[in-house]
Protein backbone atom coordinates (compact mmCIF):
# COMPACT_ATOMS: atom_id res chain seq x y z
CA UNK A 1 0.00 0.00 0.00
CA UNK A 2 2.87 2.59 1.03
CA UNK A 3 4.99 1.41 -1.78
CA UNK A 4 4.91 -0.51 -5.35
CA UNK A 5 8.74 -1.26 -5.24
CA UNK A 6 10.10 1.85 -3.78
CA UNK A 7 13.57 2.58 -5.44
CA UNK A 8 15.90 6.23 -4.38
CA UNK A 9 18.33 7.47 -6.13
CA UNK A 10 21.64 9.25 -4.46
CA UNK A 11 24.51 10.50 -5.43
CA UNK A 12 26.31 7.43 -4.85
CA UNK A 13 23.71 5.06 -3.26
CA UNK A 14 20.84 3.45 -4.69
CA UNK A 15 18.33 2.60 -2.75
CA UNK A 16 15.81 0.00 -3.18
CA UNK A 17 13.31 -2.93 -1.56
CA UNK A 18 14.83 -6.19 -0.52
CA UNK A 19 13.86 -9.08 -2.84
CA UNK A 20 14.68 -12.73 -1.87
CA UNK A 21 18.11 -12.78 -3.70
CA UNK A 22 19.10 -10.33 -1.28
CA UNK A 23 19.39 -13.10 1.31
CA UNK A 24 22.83 -14.22 0.78
CA UNK A 25 24.50 -10.69 0.84
CA UNK A 26 22.17 -9.44 3.98
CA UNK A 27 23.81 -12.84 5.42
CA UNK A 28 27.24 -11.52 4.47
CA UNK A 29 26.35 -8.22 5.42
CA UNK A 30 25.34 -9.35 9.11
CA UNK A 31 28.44 -11.41 9.36
CA UNK A 32 31.08 -9.07 8.39
CA UNK A 33 29.36 -6.25 11.08
CA UNK A 34 28.55 -8.63 13.43
CA UNK A 35 31.17 -7.06 16.45
CA UNK A 36 30.38 -3.76 15.21
CA UNK A 37 26.49 -3.75 15.47
CA UNK A 38 26.09 -6.80 18.57
CA UNK A 39 26.32 -3.37 21.65
CA UNK A 40 23.02 -2.00 19.64
CA UNK A 41 21.19 -4.59 17.99
CA UNK A 42 19.23 -7.43 18.18
CA UNK A 43 21.51 -10.86 17.10
CA UNK A 44 20.48 -11.33 13.18
CA UNK A 45 20.16 -14.95 11.55
CA UNK A 46 23.67 -16.64 11.00
CA UNK A 47 21.87 -18.64 8.30
CA UNK A 48 20.46 -17.81 4.54
CA UNK A 49 16.91 -18.83 5.42
CA UNK A 50 16.45 -16.76 7.90
CA UNK A 51 17.43 -13.95 5.91
CA UNK A 52 15.33 -14.70 3.34
CA UNK A 53 12.27 -14.76 6.07
CA UNK A 54 13.45 -11.26 7.07
CA UNK A 55 12.82 -10.24 3.46
CA UNK A 56 9.49 -11.70 3.26
CA UNK A 57 8.51 -10.15 6.59
CA UNK A 58 10.02 -6.66 5.57
CA UNK A 59 7.17 -7.58 2.19
CA UNK A 60 4.81 -8.25 4.03
CA UNK A 61 5.04 -5.33 6.75
CA UNK A 62 5.57 -2.95 3.68
CA UNK A 63 2.55 -4.08 1.86
CA UNK A 64 0.55 -3.76 4.74
CA UNK A 65 1.64 -0.10 5.39
CA UNK A 66 3.19 -0.81 8.18
CA UNK A 67 6.96 -0.40 7.41
CA UNK A 68 9.39 0.63 4.35
CA UNK A 69 12.58 -0.94 4.39
CA UNK A 70 15.29 0.13 1.81
CA UNK A 71 18.80 -1.67 1.14
CA UNK A 72 21.65 1.06 -0.09
CA UNK A 73 23.87 -0.48 -2.15
CA UNK A 74 26.84 1.49 -3.74
CA UNK A 75 26.43 2.71 -6.98
CA UNK A 76 30.07 2.59 -7.66
CA UNK A 77 29.88 -1.29 -6.81
CA UNK A 78 26.59 -2.47 -7.64
CA UNK A 79 26.82 -5.48 -5.37
CA UNK A 80 27.72 -3.71 -2.35
CA UNK A 81 25.73 -3.72 0.37
CA UNK A 82 26.43 -0.52 2.12
CA UNK A 83 23.73 -0.19 4.57
CA UNK A 84 19.67 -0.73 5.54
CA UNK A 85 17.27 2.21 6.46
CA UNK A 86 14.25 1.69 7.82
CA UNK A 87 10.22 3.25 8.40
CA UNK A 88 8.11 1.91 10.95
CA UNK A 89 5.53 2.38 13.63
CA UNK A 90 3.71 4.78 11.96
CA UNK A 91 0.81 6.80 13.61
CA UNK A 92 -1.87 8.01 11.59
CA UNK A 93 -3.73 10.11 14.00
CA UNK A 94 -3.67 12.75 15.40
CA UNK A 95 -0.47 13.10 13.06
CA UNK A 96 1.18 11.34 10.26
CA UNK A 97 4.61 9.87 12.18
CA UNK A 98 7.57 7.32 11.64
CA UNK A 99 10.34 6.26 13.25
CA UNK A 100 13.30 5.86 10.85
CA UNK A 101 16.21 3.61 11.97
CA UNK A 102 19.38 2.64 9.83
CA UNK A 103 22.37 0.55 9.91
CA UNK A 104 25.64 1.10 7.78
CA UNK A 105 28.00 -0.76 6.82
CA UNK A 106 31.88 -0.86 8.33
CA UNK A 107 33.33 -0.60 5.23
CA UNK A 108 31.04 2.77 4.32
CA UNK A 109 31.23 3.79 8.26
CA UNK A 110 32.23 7.94 8.56
CA UNK A 111 32.06 8.73 4.83
CA UNK A 112 28.64 10.42 4.86
CA UNK A 113 27.19 7.44 3.58
CA UNK A 114 24.48 6.40 5.82
CA UNK A 115 23.54 10.13 5.92
CA UNK A 116 23.16 9.83 2.24
CA UNK A 117 20.78 7.19 2.89
CA UNK A 118 19.01 8.50 5.31
CA UNK A 119 18.39 12.01 3.79
CA UNK A 120 17.11 10.45 0.60
CA UNK A 121 14.70 8.28 3.07
CA UNK A 122 12.86 11.15 5.20
CA UNK A 123 12.97 13.28 2.02
CA UNK A 124 10.52 10.03 1.10
CA UNK A 125 8.88 10.16 4.02
CA UNK A 126 8.05 14.06 4.24
CA UNK A 127 7.42 14.52 0.35
CA UNK A 128 5.76 11.32 -0.64
CA UNK A 129 4.55 9.53 2.29
CA UNK A 130 3.59 12.67 3.68
CA UNK A 131 4.82 11.92 7.27
CA UNK A 132 4.59 15.33 9.79
CA UNK A 133 6.93 14.37 12.22
CA UNK A 134 10.16 11.32 12.35
CA UNK A 135 11.26 10.51 15.30
CA UNK A 136 14.28 7.90 16.06
CA UNK A 137 15.88 6.09 19.46
CA UNK A 138 19.71 5.73 19.84
CA UNK A 139 22.29 4.54 22.41
CA UNK A 140 24.08 7.40 24.11
CA UNK A 141 27.18 5.47 23.74
CA UNK A 142 26.26 5.22 20.12
CA UNK A 143 28.15 8.43 19.36
CA UNK A 144 28.07 7.91 15.61
CA UNK A 145 24.02 7.24 15.51
CA UNK A 146 24.16 10.00 17.95
CA UNK A 147 26.09 12.88 15.49
CA UNK A 148 24.07 11.34 11.92
CA UNK A 149 20.72 12.25 13.70
CA UNK A 150 22.08 15.37 14.84
CA UNK A 151 23.62 16.40 11.55
CA UNK A 152 20.08 14.75 9.79
CA UNK A 153 18.23 17.95 11.86
CA UNK A 154 16.97 15.28 14.67
CA UNK A 155 16.58 16.93 18.33
CA UNK A 156 16.58 15.18 21.38
CA UNK A 157 13.62 14.97 23.50
CA UNK A 158 13.80 12.33 25.95
CA UNK A 159 16.65 9.96 27.24
CA UNK A 160 16.62 7.05 29.97
CA UNK A 161 16.73 8.37 33.51
CA UNK A 162 20.22 7.53 34.92
CA UNK A 163 19.60 4.82 37.70
CA UNK A 164 22.58 4.15 39.60
CA UNK A 165 22.94 0.51 39.87
CA UNK A 166 20.82 -0.35 37.36
CA UNK A 167 23.72 0.25 34.50
CA UNK A 168 23.63 -3.38 33.66
CA UNK A 169 19.83 -3.55 33.36
CA UNK A 170 19.40 -0.78 31.05
CA UNK A 171 21.48 1.14 28.19
CA UNK A 172 21.26 4.86 28.12
CA UNK A 173 19.24 5.84 25.30
CA UNK A 174 17.18 8.58 23.75
CA UNK A 175 14.60 9.47 21.98
CA UNK A 176 15.01 12.49 18.89
CA UNK A 177 12.50 13.90 16.73
CA UNK A 178 12.53 15.80 13.32
CA UNK A 179 9.25 17.72 12.19
CA UNK A 180 8.88 18.30 8.33
CA UNK A 181 9.88 21.66 7.30
CA UNK A 182 6.83 23.70 7.25
CA UNK B 1 -8.61 13.05 22.79
CA UNK B 2 -6.36 11.94 25.50
CA UNK B 3 -8.03 10.30 28.23
CA UNK B 4 -7.19 10.99 31.77
CA UNK B 5 -8.12 9.80 34.85
CA UNK B 6 -7.80 10.60 38.30
CA UNK B 7 -7.94 9.30 41.69
CA UNK B 8 -6.94 10.09 45.20
CA UNK B 9 -3.34 9.78 44.61
CA UNK B 10 -2.95 9.06 41.12
CA UNK B 11 -2.84 10.50 37.38
CA UNK B 12 -4.00 8.02 34.70
CA UNK B 13 -3.20 9.71 31.66
CA UNK B 14 -2.55 7.83 28.28
CA UNK B 15 1.19 7.57 27.07
CA UNK B 16 3.10 9.98 24.34
CA UNK B 17 6.35 9.33 22.50
CA UNK B 18 8.21 11.02 25.19
CA UNK B 19 6.80 8.39 27.67
CA UNK B 20 9.03 5.46 26.11
CA UNK B 21 11.78 6.39 28.43
CA UNK B 22 10.13 5.85 31.42
CA UNK B 23 8.89 2.59 30.10
CA UNK B 24 11.81 0.99 29.63
CA UNK B 25 13.52 2.31 33.23
CA UNK B 26 10.44 0.68 34.62
CA UNK B 27 10.41 -2.41 32.60
CA UNK B 28 14.25 -2.90 33.93
CA UNK B 29 13.98 -1.91 37.39
CA UNK B 30 10.85 -4.44 37.84
CA UNK B 31 12.65 -6.99 35.25
CA UNK B 32 13.01 -10.08 38.46
CA UNK B 33 9.50 -9.13 39.39
CA UNK B 34 7.78 -9.09 36.59
CA UNK B 35 9.75 -12.39 35.03
CA UNK B 36 7.44 -14.97 36.24
CA UNK B 37 4.53 -13.34 34.76
CA UNK B 38 4.78 -11.17 31.49
CA UNK B 39 7.50 -11.11 28.60
CA UNK B 40 11.23 -10.56 28.22
CA UNK B 41 11.77 -6.69 28.87
CA UNK B 42 13.73 -6.01 25.53
CA UNK B 43 16.56 -3.23 26.60
CA UNK B 44 15.92 -1.14 23.55
CA UNK B 45 14.16 1.79 23.77
CA UNK B 46 12.62 1.74 20.30
CA UNK B 47 10.89 -1.26 21.00
CA UNK B 48 9.01 0.81 24.17
CA UNK B 49 8.37 3.56 21.88
CA UNK B 50 6.78 0.90 19.39
CA UNK B 51 4.61 -0.10 22.09
CA UNK B 52 3.13 3.36 22.67
CA UNK B 53 2.68 4.00 19.02
CA UNK B 54 0.83 0.71 18.41
CA UNK B 55 -1.43 1.67 22.05
CA UNK B 56 -1.96 4.98 20.73
CA UNK B 57 -3.38 3.93 17.28
CA UNK B 58 -5.39 1.10 19.04
CA UNK B 59 -6.80 4.06 21.17
CA UNK B 60 -6.95 5.92 17.97
CA UNK B 61 -9.38 3.34 16.45
CA UNK B 62 -11.28 2.55 20.08
CA UNK B 63 -9.81 -1.72 20.01
CA UNK B 64 -7.79 -0.51 23.40
CA UNK B 65 -6.39 2.01 25.84
CA UNK B 66 -3.53 2.13 27.87
CA UNK B 67 -3.18 4.37 30.63
CA UNK B 68 -0.11 4.99 32.55
CA UNK B 69 -0.57 6.00 36.56
CA UNK B 70 1.42 8.44 37.72
CA UNK B 71 2.28 9.45 41.53
CA UNK B 72 0.68 12.62 42.14
CA UNK B 73 3.21 12.84 44.84
CA UNK B 74 6.09 12.15 43.04
CA UNK B 75 6.51 14.22 39.82
CA UNK B 76 6.98 12.00 37.31
CA UNK B 77 7.52 8.10 38.98
CA UNK B 78 5.38 5.90 36.86
CA UNK B 79 3.31 3.62 39.66
CA UNK B 80 2.00 0.89 37.48
CA UNK B 81 0.38 0.69 33.61
CA UNK B 82 -3.06 -0.42 32.80
CA UNK B 83 -3.83 -1.79 29.75
CA UNK B 84 -7.86 -2.44 27.86
CA UNK B 85 -7.05 -4.88 24.78
CA UNK B 86 -10.07 -6.02 22.14
CA UNK B 87 -12.46 -3.61 23.61
CA UNK B 88 -15.66 -4.90 21.52
CA UNK B 89 -19.13 -3.83 20.49
CA UNK B 90 -22.35 -5.82 20.48
CA UNK B 91 -23.29 -8.11 20.83
CA UNK B 92 -20.31 -8.99 23.63
CA UNK B 93 -19.65 -5.14 24.44
CA UNK B 94 -16.30 -6.22 26.31
CA UNK B 95 -12.55 -5.89 26.64
CA UNK B 96 -9.90 -7.33 28.22
CA UNK B 97 -7.64 -6.23 31.41
CA UNK B 98 -4.24 -6.10 32.01
CA UNK B 99 -1.86 -4.09 34.32
CA UNK B 100 1.79 -4.26 35.97
CA UNK B 101 2.76 -2.50 39.33
CA UNK B 102 6.17 -1.03 40.50
CA UNK B 103 7.46 -3.35 43.04
CA UNK B 104 7.63 -0.08 45.34
CA UNK B 105 4.24 0.68 44.88
CA UNK B 106 2.65 -3.15 46.13
CA UNK B 107 1.06 -3.65 48.48
CA UNK B 108 -0.44 -0.16 49.55
CA UNK B 109 -3.31 -0.07 47.30
CA UNK B 110 -2.41 1.42 44.34
CA UNK B 111 -2.90 -1.10 41.80
CA UNK B 112 -6.75 -1.55 43.02
CA UNK B 113 -6.75 2.39 42.74
CA UNK B 114 -6.13 2.73 39.11
CA UNK B 115 -7.39 -0.65 38.30
CA UNK B 116 -10.54 0.52 40.24
CA UNK B 117 -10.86 3.64 37.74
CA UNK B 118 -9.76 2.07 34.39
CA UNK B 119 -13.21 -0.52 35.42
CA UNK B 120 -15.11 2.18 35.99
CA UNK B 121 -14.45 3.95 32.77
CA UNK B 122 -15.22 1.22 31.31
CA UNK B 123 -18.62 0.01 32.49
CA UNK B 124 -19.12 3.81 32.89
CA UNK B 125 -18.04 5.87 29.78
CA UNK B 126 -17.23 3.04 27.84
CA UNK B 127 -20.54 1.11 28.76
CA UNK B 128 -18.52 -1.93 28.18
CA UNK B 129 -20.55 -5.06 30.14
CA UNK B 130 -17.72 -7.49 30.62
CA UNK B 131 -14.26 -6.73 31.56
CA UNK B 132 -11.95 -10.32 31.29
CA UNK B 133 -8.73 -10.39 33.08
CA UNK B 134 -6.74 -13.35 33.84
CA UNK B 135 -3.75 -14.32 36.52
CA UNK B 136 -0.98 -16.77 36.44
CA UNK B 137 -2.39 -19.22 39.26
CA UNK B 138 0.88 -18.41 41.76
CA UNK B 139 0.51 -14.95 41.49
CA UNK B 140 -1.71 -14.46 44.07
CA UNK B 141 -1.39 -10.80 44.63
CA UNK B 142 -2.73 -10.32 41.12
CA UNK B 143 -5.65 -12.92 42.53
CA UNK B 144 -6.37 -10.80 45.21
CA UNK B 145 -6.82 -7.76 43.67
CA UNK B 146 -9.14 -9.01 41.03
CA UNK B 147 -11.11 -10.77 44.07
CA UNK B 148 -11.51 -7.24 45.49
CA UNK B 149 -12.79 -5.87 42.93
CA UNK B 150 -15.40 -8.36 42.46
CA UNK B 151 -13.93 -10.53 39.15
CA UNK B 152 -15.05 -13.87 39.70
CA UNK B 153 -13.22 -16.80 38.73
CA UNK B 154 -14.60 -18.18 35.65
CA UNK B 155 -12.10 -20.92 34.69
CA UNK B 156 -8.53 -22.44 34.34
CA UNK B 157 -6.75 -22.26 31.14
CA UNK B 158 -3.98 -24.81 30.75
CA UNK B 159 -0.91 -23.56 28.38
CA UNK B 160 -2.75 -20.22 27.60
CA UNK B 161 0.60 -17.79 27.01
CA UNK B 162 4.22 -18.82 25.80
CA UNK B 163 5.81 -16.89 27.96
CA UNK B 164 9.98 -16.76 27.91
CA UNK B 165 9.97 -19.88 26.22
CA UNK B 166 7.59 -21.89 28.19
CA UNK B 167 3.45 -22.10 27.88
CA UNK B 168 1.99 -20.53 31.17
CA UNK B 169 -1.24 -21.59 32.82
CA UNK B 170 -4.03 -18.85 33.92
CA UNK B 171 -6.86 -18.39 35.85
CA UNK B 172 -9.51 -16.89 33.65
CA UNK B 173 -12.16 -14.05 35.95
CA UNK B 174 -14.32 -11.95 34.83
CA UNK B 175 -16.68 -8.94 35.78
CA UNK B 176 -19.68 -7.77 34.54
CA UNK B 177 -21.38 -4.54 34.64
CA UNK B 178 -24.76 -4.07 36.86
CA UNK B 179 -25.21 -0.48 35.28
CA UNK B 180 -24.33 -1.66 31.46
CA UNK B 181 -27.60 0.11 28.91
CA UNK B 182 -28.63 -1.09 26.04
CA UNK B 183 -26.88 1.51 23.35
CA UNK B 184 -30.88 2.82 22.51
CA UNK B 185 -30.87 3.91 25.91
CA UNK B 186 -27.49 5.21 25.78
CA UNK B 187 -28.59 7.61 23.14
CA UNK B 188 -31.89 8.57 24.64
CA UNK B 189 -29.88 9.87 28.26
CA UNK B 190 -27.81 11.92 26.01
CA UNK B 191 -30.42 13.22 24.21
CA UNK B 192 -32.43 14.39 27.17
Amino acid sequence: MLSDGVRLATERLILREAVDDDAPALLAYHLRNQERFAPWEPKAGTEVAQHRQWIAWRRKETDAGNALTLLAFDRAAPEALVGIVSLDGFTRTPRRTAMLSYTVDGAYEGKGYAREACEAMIAYAFDVLDIEELNATYDVANARSGGLLARLGFTVIASTPVIPGMERLMRAQSLAVRARAS
Amino acid sequence: MNLRLDTPRLVLREPDDSDAPALLAYASRNESRFARWEPENVDDLGHHLRWVRWRRAESAAQHGISLLALDRAVPGALAGVINLYGITGSPTFSAMLGYSLDGVYEGKGFAREAVGAVVAHAFGTLNLHRISANYHPANERSGVLLRGLGFVVEGYARDMLYLRGTWRDHILTSLTNPNWKPPGAVERDRRA
